[in-house]
């Protein structure tokens, strides 16, 4: 099987079936991005789809190392989003919102723990900085590493290291506040 | 179990398996075959060699001014500065598409998205967008008619005649909702589409004058996964009747307002994609006036990378 870098190099020079790969390999995590970052099943295979076509046409002219085209797709996704959701067709759309759920388990009690697990999920993530967020995604969305993540976003590898550390804090933070009564801030900077 | 070896494991481990989700199986076909065909420039026949030319074209165009968007042109109304990416991204679905069966699925998607457009044009006072659309609609019709003959599929030409119906109450309403001074040039847009019709068509929608020598009617057949996802939010805004719905205007819809694109709107996510929904968004029960035939909502798998 191809790495990352023979498929970019194939696919630059002309070869169809080594972008086939890359789609193969990448399009499901750019949907699950998407889907992240715009709550909306639709609208992320739209984007997912329209990234691909975007990549397409740019790739012959990518002057990137192959090793950064992961980065290099998700950088393109992250724009197209960002400018998506500029247009005002999200505006509606929380940052979080309509997070997918896991499969519920038969178990009528433990689906409505785990509803109310994503429920808290949610809320916290909506509380998380931009930077936080982006990262969290990037990481487990996307499934990219720290490096991958610090191209995507332009920032110092230490840099999302620190905003992942904070994110998880934040985020077990609010989990563990959700629990107490009246967890009306979550204690979540 | 053993314990979590650092306090945010639990919670990395949530997140790790909340985005576990796979797209629709036929949407990833698709958008590979859009990949490929944009990537060699080659289309399936000849004639369309220019559409992939035309995308790059867009694509060259839009890097140059900031890394203009795909997406955002997906939500993009007739005039929008990126509807013709948009619809150069269509050409080339329809290039790709071999046989009259593959092409009358393509243009029957892109004939749902026209009346998607020119229902959320209408939303937002564009009444130049609803004539385009409609014009639009009249041109992917004129592409289906001759294929549509050919159809051997009956399952498919079932699917057509159920969406007739849906697209004449639709246009039908939608004209009567347009101001005088508009509604003219819409009808006039829409008895030209239904022209090209084959004669033994279904009847026109109300309020729409019949083209000499036939009764009029729409040979299109829905597909609500590829209904634009604009139109779905322009649908979303204005409300989803179910079947039953006496004058198909949605529940928030003013009186007179054209029925909102009901038997259209995509099924409610599967079970896994079915979040709770702090807006207050209640997903639709099942409404499948038009398209029954079509398969069950695709599962999503759970199978997938993991977080790093």
């Amino acid at each position: 099987v191809d790495d990352d870098e023979a498929l970019v190099r194939r696919a630059r020079a002309g070869d169809a079936s080594a972008l086939a790969g890359l789609f193969d390999r990448y399009h499901t995590r750019l949907y699950r991005y998407a889907l992240a970052r715009l709550g909306d099943r639709f609208l992320a295979e739209d984007v997912a789809a329209e990234v691909f076509v975007e990549v397409a046409q740019r790739l012959p002219r990518f002057r990137g190392q192959a090793v950064e085209f992961a980065a290099w797709l998700f950088t393109i996704a992250r724009h197209d989003i960002a400018d998506l959701r500029r247009s005002g067709w999200t505006r509606r759309v929380q940052p979080t919102a309509d997070l997918p759920e896991r499969p519920a388990p038969d178990d009528p009690a433990s689906a409505a723990i785990l509803r109310l697990d994503v429920a808290r999920l949610k809320a916290a993530l909506d509380r998380l900085t931009d930077d936080q967020r982006d990262v969290v995604m990037l990481r487990y969305a996307a499934g990219l590493g720290n490096d991958e993540t610090a191209r995507v976003l332009g920032k110092p590898v230490s840099a999302v290291k620190s905003l992942h550390h904070r994110a998880i804090g934040a985020l077990r933070r609010a989990m563990d506040d959700a629990q107490l009564p009246a967890p009306d801030d979550g204690g979540v900077a | 179990m053993t314990a979590p070896p650092e306090p945010g494991w639990a919670v990395q481990e949530r997140l790790a398996e909340l985005w576990q989700v796979d797209p629709d199986p036929d949407v990833v076909t698709r958008a590979r075959t859009a990949t490929l065909a944009a990537f060699t420039g080659r289309g399936a026949r000849r004639r369309r060699l220019r559409v992939p030319v035309a995308v790059a074209a867009c694509v060259l165009v839009s890097g140059a001014t900031g890394a203009w968007t795909a997406a955002a042109a997906s939500s993009a109304l007739p005039g929008d500065t990126a509807y013709g990416l948009k619809r150069a991204a269509e050409q080339v679905q329809l290039a790709v598409a071999v046989g009259d069966e593959a092409e009358a699925e393509v243009l029957l998607r892109l004939a749902d998205r026209r009346v998607g457009e020119a229902v959320r044009a209408e939303a937002v006072g564009r009444l130049d967008a609803v004539e385009e659309a409609v014009e639009g609609y009249g041109d992917v019709m004129a592409e289906l008619a001759p294929r549509e003959e050919a159809l051997p599929d009956a399952a498919l030409r079932a699917r057509a005649d159920q969406a007739r119906e849906v697209h004449r109450q639709v246009l039908g309403a939608l004209v009567d909702s347009l101001p005088p001074p508009a509604r003219a040039a819409i009808q006039q847009r829409l008895a030209e589409s239904f022209a090209v019709e084959a004669e033994t068509g279904p009847a026109l929608p109300e309020g729409v004058p019949v083209p000499p020598g036939r009764p009029g009617g729409l040979p299109f057949s829905p597909d609500p996964d590829d209904l634009d996802p604009a139109d779905r939010a322009a649908v979303d805004d204005r409300g989803r009747p179910g079947p039953g719905t006496s004058d198909g205007a949605g529940p928030g819809a003013p009186p007179g307002s054209a029925p909102v694109l009901s038997t259209v709107v995509p099924d409610p996510p599967a079970p896994a994609l079915d979040p709770p929904d702090p807006a207050g968004r209640v997903p639709a029960p099942a409404q499948r006036g038009i398209d029954g035939p079509r398969p069950p909502a695709p599962s999503t798998a759970e199978s997938g990378g993991g977080p790093p």
